[in-house]
């Protein structure tokens, strides 16, 4: 069974370490003070916001019947063999043409419009256990990386219903 | 069970590909007018050099598949009574179902000189190879029409030509897609990267030079004469009805089709540009006319033609997304409703407009900062009442899919 990353919105005190620790596992020098003293500017992938009282960290939830692939006008975005929904190592490159982020309803693809790329949630960020650096960073457990019973599947899978038709 | 595509581009493949993986025993057969699948929506990229005409396949490779076959021709008429389609080579094919995704074909204006060479469209990767051909040898260029293609053509003729000129009949830019002050923040930024935008002005004819063929020139309806070796007429688009229609399928604006993609012909389908949908925010039908409908159209056909039933939901059928220069652009919905909020954010950088009727979203512009622009598009298809405090939050940009019902 592949584990899904699930977000338990009562644990979050909204203290960042998965934005960190996303950056961070993304940029080439993989540590946070070298990426910064490298004159890298690393890319989050996952967004805490505030919604009411909530603290609410989100990423590409990574959907059966994806929008921002049907949306993709070059091809770029594309489900890997994991299964992980991304526009790096597709059949074509992203061009920035802002479509993706235009039909994704959680918001959490980011349009970096001076490299003219979308950037998302990619894993391309695992340790050997194959748990995403944000889901280690979080000291709450906000975050969790585990196999998903069915009932939560058929929760998201009604939001994007409800959201998209 | 064999099924015919007619049209190999967003549709056609994405139908293809779905219906061969319900399916995958039965005969798919494309039939394409054009000699290679590729992106629609990049060709501007290459008539600006930026790619090859090879690098924009899409998809970059069908299945290798014997029951998957691909023939170039062009579809001439449906026997919708001995269920096969009479191509242009005279040669004469039968189908169990047939898919039609004719696409459409850009309005001309209906001027004189039209036809000269120089005078291009810009719809097919021929189009945009020709045009990059005369482009280069240009001194100056002209496009008629402020929409989207009319101002990526400009922007891509920049790369050959220093002298590019947009002449726009209405008095804003992408009047479809924007306001005043949208129109004036894209306009400043064409300017910033060389383009001259003239308005409320029509081409009255183009000019030819001296060996009577070819374009030297436009005459708009002020009287104003410019130079031009090269012009792109943007125009919008018109759905590609005939086939269906001389058949005796039922078509307005865009071919007729059920909530199944079925049009009034037995067995016989449709998606893509050539249809018309009814639009989800004003209830009338609309020709489709979007790459993101048409591969999400090309889904639904293939399951429902495969037999499983699946109702295609109403789509918004406003809704683009474009970089000019250094602006990234986001619109969707109506541009004009019961309550207008926008607001300049970011030292004049953002702009976000929003429109409300009977109390939910119905009109999006984002410009300069798109980010979470999902959530926006997301909320207008939701129908959902929206609140002041959350109109406030999508004003501000602060949004986030929590607040618009989003609970795993």
């Amino acid at each position: 069974m592949t584990r899904e990353l699930l977000i338990n919105y009562e644990r979050c005190l909204g203290c960042r370490s998965c934005e960190l620790a996303c950056a961070t596992a993304h940029s080439l020098a993989k540590s946070l003070f070298g990426a910064v003293l490298g004159g890298e500017a690393p890319l989050k992938r996952i967004f805490v916001s505030q919604s009411g009282s909530r603290k609410v960290p989100l990423n590409c939830r990574h959907c059966q019947d994806a929008p921002c692939i049907d949306a993709c006008i070059t091809g770029a975005m594309h489900r890997n063999s994991d299964g992980i929904v991304t526009n790096q190592g597709g059949e074509a490159p992203c061009t920035g043409c802002w479509m993706c982020v235009m039909v994704c309803p959680y918001g959490v693809i980011r349009a970096e419009t001076g490299k003219r790329e979308a950037v998302k949630c990619d894993r391309n960020c695992t340790d050997h256990t194959g748990v995403p650096a944000c889901v280690k960073a979080c000291p709450t457990g906000a975050l969790a990386f585990t196999t998903v019973d069915s009932h939560s599947g058929k929760k998201r899978k009604e939001f994007l219903e409800r959201a998209l038709k | 069970m064999k099924l015919l595509v007619v049209g190999g581009s967003a549709a056609g493949m994405s139908a293809v590909l779905q219906y061969h993986r319900l399916k995958p025993s039965d005969r798919i057969t494309v039939i394409c007018d054009e000699g290679s699948f590729y992106a629609r929506c990049r060709i501007p990229e290459v008539l600006g050099g930026d790619v090859a005409a090879g690098e924009i396949s899409y998809p970059a490779a069908m299945p290798a598949d014997g029951r998957l076959e691909v023939i170039r021709g062009r579809a001439e008429s449906i026997d919708p009574v001995n269920h096969s389609v009479l191509l242009q080579d005279g040669s004469l094919l039968y189908y169990d179902k047939l898919l039609v995704t004719a696409g459409s074909s850009p309005v001309k204006l209906g001027v004189r000189g039209e036809e000269l060479k120089g005078v291009f469209t810009l719809r097919s990767l021929g189009d945009a190879l020709s045009t990059a051909e005369a482009a280069r040898s240009a001194r100056s260029a002209v496009v008629c029409g402020g929409g989207l293609v009319g101002l990526k053509g400009a922007l891509a003729m920049k790369k050959w030509v220093s002298d590019v000129t947009v002449l726009v009949g209405s008095p804003g830019l992408l009047s479809r897609q924007l306001d005043e002050t949208g129109s004036a923040m894209l306009e400043r930024e064409l300017k910033r990267i060389g383009i001259k935008v003239v308005f409320n002005t029509l081409v009255e004819r183009f000019l030819p030079s001296g060996d009577g063929g070819t374009l030297a020139g436009v005459l708009d309806k002020n009287g104003g004469e410019m130079e031009a070796g090269v012009a792109i007429v943007g125009k919008g688009v018109r759905p590609n009805i005939d086939l269906v229609s001389k058949a005796g399928g039922a078509a307005g604006a865009g071919i007729k089709v059920s909530n199944r993609l079925q049009t009034s012909l037995p067995d016989v389908y449709a998606a893509g540009d050539c249809i018309e949908v009814t639009d989800l925010l004003t209830g009338r039908p609309t020709p489709s006319g979007l790459w993101p409908l048409a591969v999400e159209q090309g889904r639904y056909a293939a399951y429902n033609m495969a037999g499983a039933l699946r109702p295609y939901p109403r789509p918004i059928t406003r809704m683009n997304s474009a970089q000019f220069g250094d602006l990234p652009i986001i619109s969707a919905g109506l541009r004009d409703g019961e309550e207008v909020y926008d607001r300049l954010t970011g030292r004049g950088k953002a702009y976000r407009r929003l429109v409300f009727t009977g109390g939910r979203l119905v009109g999006t512009i984002l410009l300069g900062d798109v980010e979470k622009a999902g959530i926006y598009t997301g909320l207008m298809r939701s129908r959902r009442p929206v609140k002041a405090a959350l109109r406030q939050r999508l004003l501000e940009g602060s949004v986030c899919a929590h607040d618009i019902g989003l609970m795993i």
